[in-house]
């Protein structure tokens, strides 16, 4: 699929270019990358939100429906349908997208009510034994959102999101806001809910930590494409594009003092990208190749794919 | 003359909230010392443990109720605002709110060179700010007329770093330098820290929650919790042999860039209730019997004192000689 930023008839962002991704029942898929290496949008191509000036070309088909490609279908349908109940969306600052006006119960109630078309009564005595299953005492519901911890607060989101029992959950930089030991309760409760659920899990994000913790498999994204997939354990073992290695060893470790040097330079202007492979100016392995032409993706081992010129057959 | 750069004395700040609210010390009886020789001390901690309100009580931004804090043997409150901040410079986290983003950057370094560093020679603050920016791998020629939303997160937090050198403090203070930052870029401005330590002998107060930066740079580190500082020692000692049961968790959260450790890194699964951290802050004893495995029916009732643990102090029952 492709995603594009229309912000003038003269300028257009391709944040995702060419990006083909399946995902499977019951797998936890990261997606790695820098900022503004076209994450964020991917998801929100493969959820179906697409507000301007984003637009989007290409098929995200969904199995469930019996291969329905969201992308051709209406607002309204993907709201009564398929948002919430099929798929659902953790955003990017989770702990601010609570409406500060609204009760953290009448989240719950709204969303109860819309859905599954009960009365508001029963519908409060489900969110009561539903935010008690998730770890919470029961009377979060009656809290504003401002008088919660942010560490609350997320649970509060992620516990929304998984309301309905969703099969795809998608998840944008869940913890980047947050210390270490919340990070971890946050992931641990999603991972639970996940294979609980049966569910697919699909998170963004730049630390590749949280990748090797919870993932099965991991997408590398740069410059708008994907540029290395693999499973998360080779991956991390061997990784092949020397973007993915300069991501991974360029983590300190506990109990390595090791000197380690990080990437130079930031992601290319997707405005006006290099030519060639866009990785180019900052891999320490250019060849003239680089320069002139794109990269073919190839296949290294069982689903392994890097699209990197070092590996072209020649 | 003496020998500690900077010294936290029994410090403590008290908060309220709202107008009529229950008080909290957000900074409970903190001492710490940082002696006269370039290092980087690390204070680690949760969000909430006190860590920012320790840097700001040290920035002079608050004032302490109690304790006190001596620069160079004199106590803070004696020392005249400029010449201390001439010695003192901050790092904030938010490389993104640092800066005026209707103003050129240049211009606060302009500022900082004239006010703070006290150049009064137009030229000479000038090849003062190149020099500093080519140090931390800018470039000037790049960087005076660009507004804030020009330079990526990065160079931000570079022209951050410039402008806390131009003054030549003795000590800087950078509160979570990093943490809006990629994780591939954390580490250009991690080893910058350290090349600024080893060239130029400033010492760095580096507040984090990340432990793995922390194990990579740090000389001491201080562990703080709901406001005390739980374990203080050799930051390699503490990062590779934690005492306390807290640190014992912080190390255990952290997600390492390595599968293999991911089956040990989920069977710990961590106690978090809802609602205890108001009662965590006003509890008389140690602060974190309400997540500790290992309370006894003491830890409820008496703070434990700091107790050595070889070079380490720990403030845990636990280590109490019997």
């Amino acid at each position: 699929m492709f995603g594009e930023y229309v912000i003038s008839p003269q300028v257009s962002i391709k944040a995702v270019n060419n990006v083909s991704i399946e995902l499977k029942k019951n797998e936890v898929i990261g997606i790695a990358g820098e900022s503004g290496c076209g994450k964020s949008t991917l998801i929100k191509i493969l959820y179906g939100f697409l507000q301007p000036p984003l637009t989007a070309s290409g098929k995200v088909l969904l199995n469930t429906k019996g291969g329905l490609d969201l992308l051709s279908v209406s607002e309204d349908y993907k709201r009564e349908n398929i948002w919430w109940k099929i798929m659902s969306y953790i955003p990017q600052n989770s702990m601010n997208v609570l409406n500060p006006f609204m009760k953290i119960g009448d989240h719950f109630v709204e969303l109860l009510r819309k859905h599954l078309k009960i009365e508001k009564d029963e519908a409060y005595r489900v969110a009561e034994e539903y935010v008690m299953s998730m770890g919470m005492r029961k009377d979060v519901l009656k809290a504003f959102p401002h008088q919660l911890s942010g560490g609350m607060r997320q649970r509060v989101v992620v516990s929304l999101a998984l309301l309905l029992k969703p099969s795809i959950i998608f998840a944008d930089e869940p913890t980047t806001a947050v210390d270490v030991v919340l990070q971890k309760v946050l992931l641990q409760l999603l991972t639970d809910k996940q294979k609980e659920l049966g569910a697919t899990l699909v998170v963004v994000t730049h630390d590749m930590g949280v990748h090797a913790m919870i993932t099965q498999k991991v997408a590398v994204m740069y410059a708008g494409r994907v540029v290395e997939e693999a499973p998360t354990e080779p991956l991390f073992e061997d990784p092949k594009h020397p973007y993915t290695q300069a991501l991974i060893n360029s983590l300190p470790r506990l109990g390595d003092d090791r000197p380690r040097i990080g990437l130079s330079g930031s992601p290319p202007d997707l405005r006006n990208p290099p030519p060639g492979c866009e990785f180019h100016p900052r891999c320490p392995y250019a060849m003239d190749i680089c320069r002139r032409e794109k990269p073919l993706r190839v296949k290294i081992d069982k689903d392994r794919y890097v699209v990197c010129w070092l590996y072209a057959k020649r | 003359m003496s020998t500690h750069l900077l010294k936290v004395e029994n410090v403590t700040k008290v908060f309220r909230y709202g107008i009529l609210g229950f008080k909290f010390r957000a900074v409970d009886d903190v001492s710490i010392v940082i002696e006269d020789k370039p290092m980087i001390f690390t204070i680690a901690g949760e969000s909430g443990s006190g860590k920012t309100t320790l840097a700001k009580l040290i920035l002079k931004i608050y004032r302490p109720e109690q304790g006190r804090i001596l620069f160079m043997g004199r106590d803070i409150y004696r020392i005249d605002d400029n010449e201390y901040h001439r010695c003192i410079q901050p790092i904030m986290q938010d490389p993104y709110a640092s800066f005026n983003p209707m103003q050129k950057p240049i211009r606060y370094l302009r500022e900082t060179a004239r006010n703070i560093a006290g150049i009064r020679d137009e030229k000479e603050v000038e090849e003062r700010i190149a020099k500093t920016l080519s140090y931390v791998g800018l470039n000037y020629v790049d960087v005076v007329n660009k507004y804030p939303h020009e330079f990526s997160g990065g160079e931000l937090q570079r022209l951050a770093i410039a402008r806390a050198l131009i003054p030549r403090p003795r000590l800087i203070i950078a509160d979570e330098p990093v943490s809006m930052l990629d994780a591939s870029l954390r580490i250009n401005i991690i080893n910058l820290f350290k090349k600024i330590k080893e060239d130029l002998g400033i010492s760095f107060i580096y507040i984090t929650h990340d432990l793995a930066t922390a194990y990579y740079m740090s000389n001491k580190i201080a562990i703080m919790f709901r406001g005390t500082v739980v374990e203080l020692g050799d930051a390699r000692k503490v990062l590779s042999n934690p005492l306390h049961p807290y640190t014992q968790t912080l190390i255990e959260s952290l997600p390492e860039p390595s599968p293999k450790k991911r089956r040990y890194w989920m069977e710990k699964k961590i106690k978090f209730s809802t609602y205890i951290e108001e009662e965590e802050f006003v509890i008389k004893g140690c602060k974190y019997v309400f997540r500790c495995p290992y309370t006894i029916d003491k830890c409820k009732h008496v703070l434990p004192p700091y107790i050595k643990v070889d070079d380490t102090e720990v403030r845990c029952w636990l280590y109490e000689k019997k």
